[in-house]
């Protein structure tokens, strides 16, 4: 039975401890503590002048959407040890372990671009696999499905996971580049919604701590960069969540229609409706300020997630309502 | 040469016609299930107040008796998760995602008999239950065994009860709600085997 006061206190401490968290790095950044560990660390380390400062705000915002997670997961689920038995599993002890692994590799300036590239598109290309392991769709019995069919949903997702992980990116470059990460979220949490109303409850509330977490982070960096008008950085700071945010939101969605009875065209809608940002990019909205083309880009993100979630509202109380 | 194949011929009537009496005699007789009048149900509380009942629709599995010696019997259960029917198409799509049976990860619900013995009126059979991914050793108590022979087909019936938690399964403690913990597994099967 879905527990709402559990949820909203996971929901509120997992933002709390990603903005915690976010603020500690970067009063730390400020400091000349940090400047001494950031070079006690990275001493061996040879990087290009500016790097300094997405040091701090990279990996900080990486270890604050982590502890968010770790903190709401705790709350939701209790009594939750490693397992890799169940899709959900998966996605938390090894999807997301790993993919912020790969971003916190990408902050080390050694590290080249295309190798973090390679990297990021490996866990694109993999994360459908590792999602199925062990399901009815790769049994090799007559229930499973072919190798061409699987092969087939295993390309077609994972290129999408893809191009929106490179065209998001892309997106950062431009004006208001915290609208990417605070869309994503926005398409997280309504994706928790969307998959725990077609009857997959822990599969939806998993959502709550990542969404929240990732919307504390951006948040807190949005504002970090207001305050401090901006790090010094040769990289948006947002790049590295935004990957972590992209590959959750994969795969919750991919949980809920494979595993859950979520439909595919709810799963597209949910999916796609961060990339509404680029709209803002054309010729007619170029000349709006920053803060005008970041509530729109709000604006426009939310609105078919408002329609996706109206929906699935009214198909779950004609469907599940006379069971409850 | 001739004394050799003599030799090699009789021992080999010796030892095929040995094999025949040892099967016909010592041997376990092996069942198949048979699903037309066997049943896989269940019920569990909802809200406390009254029971929700349910079936599997697709159960496989065989068992051997050996009555000489009830220890070398086996009993072996496959039910698919997915063919639980609870004559609500919704409550039964529910129960397949994985707050419940997680059908598509975990499809079959299985139960492999690892020692029998004896008892009056049937057999108690502890074994291997694996559902939801988790396997525990449980004991049943099969009540039955009587054989009779219809139309050159041998039959065997058992019948047990069983109580399961889902939490102890794996089942998400909070998709615990309206629907109690604890599940009754009630199982009806009838074995067949062709009269030899």
């Amino acid at each position: 039975m879905p527990d709402t006061d559990l949820y909203l206190k996971a929901l509120i401490c997992s933002a709390g401890a990603s903005a915690i968290i976010a603020l500690a790095f970067g009063v730390l950044a400020r400091t000349k503590l940090m400047g001494k560990f950031r070079l006690g660390v990275f001493r061996t380390v040879r990087f290009p002048t500016g790097s300094l400062a997405s040091l701090s705000d990279s990996p900080g915002s990486l270890i604050a959407l982590a502890s968010g997670i770790s903190t709401g997961c705790r709350i939701l689920f209790p009594q939750m040890e490693w397992s890799l038995t169940s899709a959900l599993d998966r996605f938390l002890w090894l999807i997301l372990p790993t993919s912020l692994l790969i971003e916190l590799a990408g902050c080390v300036p050694a590290v080249p671009r295309a190798t973090l590239w390679f990297l990021r598109l490996c866990a694109a290309m993999l994360c459908g696999r590792i999602l199925l392991h062990g399901s009815v769709y790769l049994a090799s019995d007559t229930e499973g499905w072919s190798f061409l069919r699987i092969l087939t949903l295993l390309l077609i997702t994972g290129l999408s996971l893809s191009l929106m992980w490179i065209l998001l990116t892309r997106l950062l470059s431009s004006k208001a580049p915290a609208t990417v990460p605070a869309s994503i979220s926005l398409s997280i949490l309504s994706a928790g919604i969307a998959v725990a109303l077609a009857g997959y409850i822990r599969g939806g509330a998993a959502a709550i701590p990542v969404g929240s977490a990732l919307l504390s982070v951006t948040t807190t960096m949005g504002l970090r960069k207001i305050v401090d008008h901006g790090p010094a950085s040769t990289r948006s700071p947002f790049e590295s969540i935004t990957g972590t945010g992209v590959v959750c939101l994969f795969s919750l969605l991919f949980i809920g229609k494979f595993f859950g009875a979520i439909s595919t065209t709810q799963s597209v809608i949910i999916f796609f409706s961060p990339m509404l940002c680029w709209l803002t990019e054309l010729k007619p909205f170029r000349r709006v300020s920053a803060f005008q083309a970041a509530l729109l880009r709000l604006i426009l993100v939310s609105i078919p997630l408002f329609i996706v979630l109206w929906l699935a509202r009214v198909e779950f109380q004609e469907r599940m309502g006379p069971l409850l | 040469m001739k004394r050799l194949c003599i030799a090699c011929a009789a021992s080999l009537t010796i030892a095929l016609s040995g094999n025949f009496f040892a099967s016909a005699v010592f041997a376990a007789d092996e069942y198949a299930y048979d699903l037309v009048h066997s049943s896989v149900s269940f019920k569990a509380r909802h809200l406390d107040i009254s029971w929700i009942h349910g079936r599997f629709n697709q159960v496989d599995g065989k068992f051997s008796l050996d009555r000489q010696d009830p220890s070398k019997s086996t009993f072996e259960l496959t039910i698919k998760a997915d063919s639980v029917d609870t004559a609500n198409a919704a409550r039964d799509e529910h129960l397949r995602q994985p707050d419940y049976f997680d059908t598509k990860q975990f499809p079959t619900i299985e139960f492999r008999s690892t020692r029998v013995k004896a008892i009056e009126g049937g057999y108690e059979v502890t074994g291997k239950f694996t559902m939801h991914g988790t396997t525990k050793e449980i004991t049943i108590r099969l009540m039955g065994g009587k054989e009779i022979e219809v139309k050159g087909v041998k039959r065997v019936g058992f019948s047990t009860e069983l109580k399961l938690k889902r939490s102890d399964y794996g089942f998400d403690k909070n998709a615990i709600g309206p629907i109690g913990d604890e599940a009754i597994i009630l199982i009806d099967c009838e074995g067949m085997r062709k009269s030899s």
